[in-house]
């Protein structure tokens, strides 16, 4: 039975969405997440994103993607924050220009999550955040993240 | 499911003092030196009192040197000024050199006579008054023969006159001839001094340092030095609150012993060495701190001796009392909460004013009242979204109580930002999102109460996330404050201001962050 997309839009509009509960409905509701990701209410849309880091499985990786194109930084930090914990193939491409975000909130994010995801593109953007970024504690970040790859 | 985030160490600490910076404008010292005129010269035997029973031998040659000021035209009471380029002033007695007429003979005494100098006898080191027997005067071992033949020479030859050449420039001397003394910055630091009269005595200081070594105005250390620094500290925190200290005042005291004006020039001098290692200590804890702060300086002398001298010779630091916070609650009231505002990114779908007044609205019908007890502004770059995962999934997260250690890194560095905050009061932290995406977060580390509101918050979040604070729960009835996560949460109140229940106000009295009005 799918979940209706406003009861999911009510359940994430909540000052504390109930988040483990809600990833036991699993992929079923990828669908109504990606409507949700792609909404203009930054705080529903970068909590659609949220959950969908949350489910397992690639059916969410469109949900991610979706997050990380948004022009809402919110959302795309939501994004970013999303690859930090999903295990879905691939999201290290999506990672990619996250790194280089105008956000810094969005490139903190982008920058933990890469630490967890080690590429050799990712550790090149590594690299070039560790020594260009201008916030000294992403370049810090950038370095601690690949000097743990480097290891 | 809750996730498990393991964030690499972030350098937030590096931020703490982010947002902070704040000039001290120049307080403005206007104080004329009203004191009275102090001109001991050739008087000061007459007008001495003899106290110690062996301190006139040391002080016997520096008796000679304190005879030879009138030569030079100067009043023998003038401090000596501590910016010169000059060690600590040479030991010169708190008390006069010689007894007067109907001073009690003492057994070590008995071969005083009035007028010479005495010879210091080649007797053993003395520990009667402490570590160093030098400090006593008593001692006459060849250490402190060495100090008193050094104490001879000082004022001898050229730099005698370099001293005195100095005092035509220096504010003390416009002190004893009765003019205004001007502020002027201590020797290496940013600080300006200025010259006060000495104050009444008042309330308890906010620094006492006593213990000085008989006739010494260098600092006692590491005691008196460790006892600044906390000091320093505060001056600096309260930059960025309601009241930020701009001027102090530093008054130096000395024993009973010894002639008036030769006391308010030694008090001088420990005040004026007190000032100097304040505001260098500023100076160290964040460079530059210590321009503008306007230091008064005072000497008492010996006009507010205390019960022994070792508590006389001390230093007084007072700090200007800074307006009484309006304290009283509104009629009605039982108790208050006093929540402190750190933003790092202001909401921006309802204003703090808005939200503040929402939660008056409710708590006032509890009776109680919300006070705001400050308001900062954080610039703290990586902290604007503030991850909220987890850091073991195995463990209670994000569920009451607030208080929890099972928080991660970043999380618990936001809450390190507590100034001005007291131990019963909430810091309230305004950030730009958290992920993942909550309105408010009630969790914060043990004995550091606050919570979270994100930019996107409804008017009743914070009050709904201090109602968490306060030992509330969740419930499912729109029409209440702490309407759950199975609706719309406050979002979906239906029938504004939302309530609160009997049993929810006595849970919130019950706390102890609403303090009794």
């Amino acid at each position: 039975m799918s979940i209706p997309i406003e009861h999911l839009r009510s359940a994430l509009n909540v000052d504390e969405p109930d988040y483990p509960g809600l990833t036991r409905l699993g992929a079923k509701i990828a669908p109504q997440l990606l409507q949700l990701a792609q909404t203009r209410d930054a705080y529903i849309a970068a909590n659609a994103v949220s959950l969908a880091g949350m489910i397992p499985g690639s059916a969410m990786l469109p949900v991610i993607q979706a997050g990380a194109r948004s022009t809402i930084p919110q959302v795309r930090s939501a994004a970013a924050a999303a690859l930090h914990q999903s295990k879905t193939p691939g999201a290290a491409q999506v990672l990619a220009p996250l790194l280089n975000d105008q956000d810094k909130s969005v490139r903190k994010f982008a920058i933990a999550a890469a630490g967890r995801r080690p590429t050799a593109v990712v550790a090149e953007t590594l690299g070039e955040i560790s020594v260009g970024d201008p916030e000294p504690a992403l370049r810090a970040m950038a370095a601690a993240a690949l000097r743990r790859y480097r290891s | 499911m809750t996730s498990e985030y393991v964030f690499e160490a972030i350098p937030f600490a590096a931020e703490s003092g982010f947002g902070l910076e704040q000039e001290w404008s120049a307080a403005e010292n206007e104080e004329e030196w009203a004191g009275e005129e102090e001109w001991a010269g050739e008087e000061e035997g007459e007008r001495g009192r003899f106290s110690g029973r062996v301190r006139g031998r040391r002080s016997m040659p520096v008796r000679r040197r304190r005879r030879r000021r009138p030569s030079f035209g100067r009043p023998a009471a003038v401090a000596l000024p501590t910016w010169l380029a000059v060690p600590d002033a040479p030991a010169a007695p708190d008390e006069p050199t010689f007894p007067p007429a109907d001073a009690p003979a003492e057994p070590d005494a008995a071969s005083f006579e009035p007028g010479e100098p005495v010879e210091p006898a080649d007797d053993p080191p003395s520990e009667e008054f402490g570590q160093t027997c030098c400090s006593s005067g008593t001692c006459r071992c060849s250490g402190c023969r060495q100090r008193a033949a050094q104490e001879s020479e000082w004022w001898s030859g050229e730099q005698q006159e370099v001293a005195f050449e100095a005092l035509e420039f220096d504010p003390i001397q416009q002190r004893e001839t009765g003019g205004p003394a001007p502020a002027r910055p201590a020797a290496a630091t940013g600080c300006a001094t200025s010259i006060v009269p000495c104050p009444p005595r008042g309330g308890p200081p906010a620094l006492l340092l006593d213990g000085f070594a008989f006739d010494r105005s260098d600092l006692v250390r590491p005691r008196h030095s460790d006892a600044l620094a906390p000091l320093a500290r505060q001056i600096l925190a309260s930059q960025a609150g309601p009241s930020p200290i701009r001027t102090l005042t530093v008054v130096g005291h000395t024993d009973a012993a010894g002639p008036d004006p030769y006391n308010v020039g030694l008090a001088q001098r420990r005040a004026e060495t007190v000032a100097r290692e304040l505001c260098q200590t500023l100076d160290r804890l964040r460079p530059g701190a210590s321009r503008g702060l306007a230091v008064r300086l005072s000497a008492c002398g010996e006009t507010q001796a205390r019960s022994t001298p070792a508590q006389s010779r001390r230093v007084e630091i007072f700090l200007p009392t800074p307006p009484a916070r309006p304290r009283r609650c509104p009629p009605g009231m039982k108790e208050r909460v006093t929540l402190h505002f750190k933003i790092l990114v202001a909401p921006t779908r309802f204003s703090i004013a808005t939200m503040l007044a929402s939660m008056r609205q409710v708590y006032g019908a509890a009776g109680i009242h919300v006070e705001v007890g400050s308001t900062e502004r954080l610039r703290l770059t990586t902290l604007e979204e503030v991850n909220l995962a987890c850091p073991r999934a195995n463990r209670p997260c994000g569920r009451m109580p607030c208080a929890s250690t099972n928080l991660n890194a970043e999380h618990v560095a936001l809450f390190r930002h507590r100034r001005n905050v007291g131990p019963n009061e909430l810091a309230v932290y305004f950030v730009r999102s958290t992920k993942p995406g909550r309105n408010g977060e009630c969790q914060h580390p043990p004995g550091r109460p606050g919570v979270i509101v994100a930019s996107t918050a409804s008017r009743w979040t914070l009050a709904h996330e201090v109602g968490h604070v306060l030992g509330l729960h969740h419930v499912a009835n729109t029409d209440r404050l702490m309407i759950g996560t199975r609706t719309q949460g406050t979002n979906s109140i239906t029938n504004p201001p939302p309530d609160l229940i009997a049993s929810e106000v006595a849970t919130m009295l019950g706390s102890n962050l609403t303090i009794p009005c």
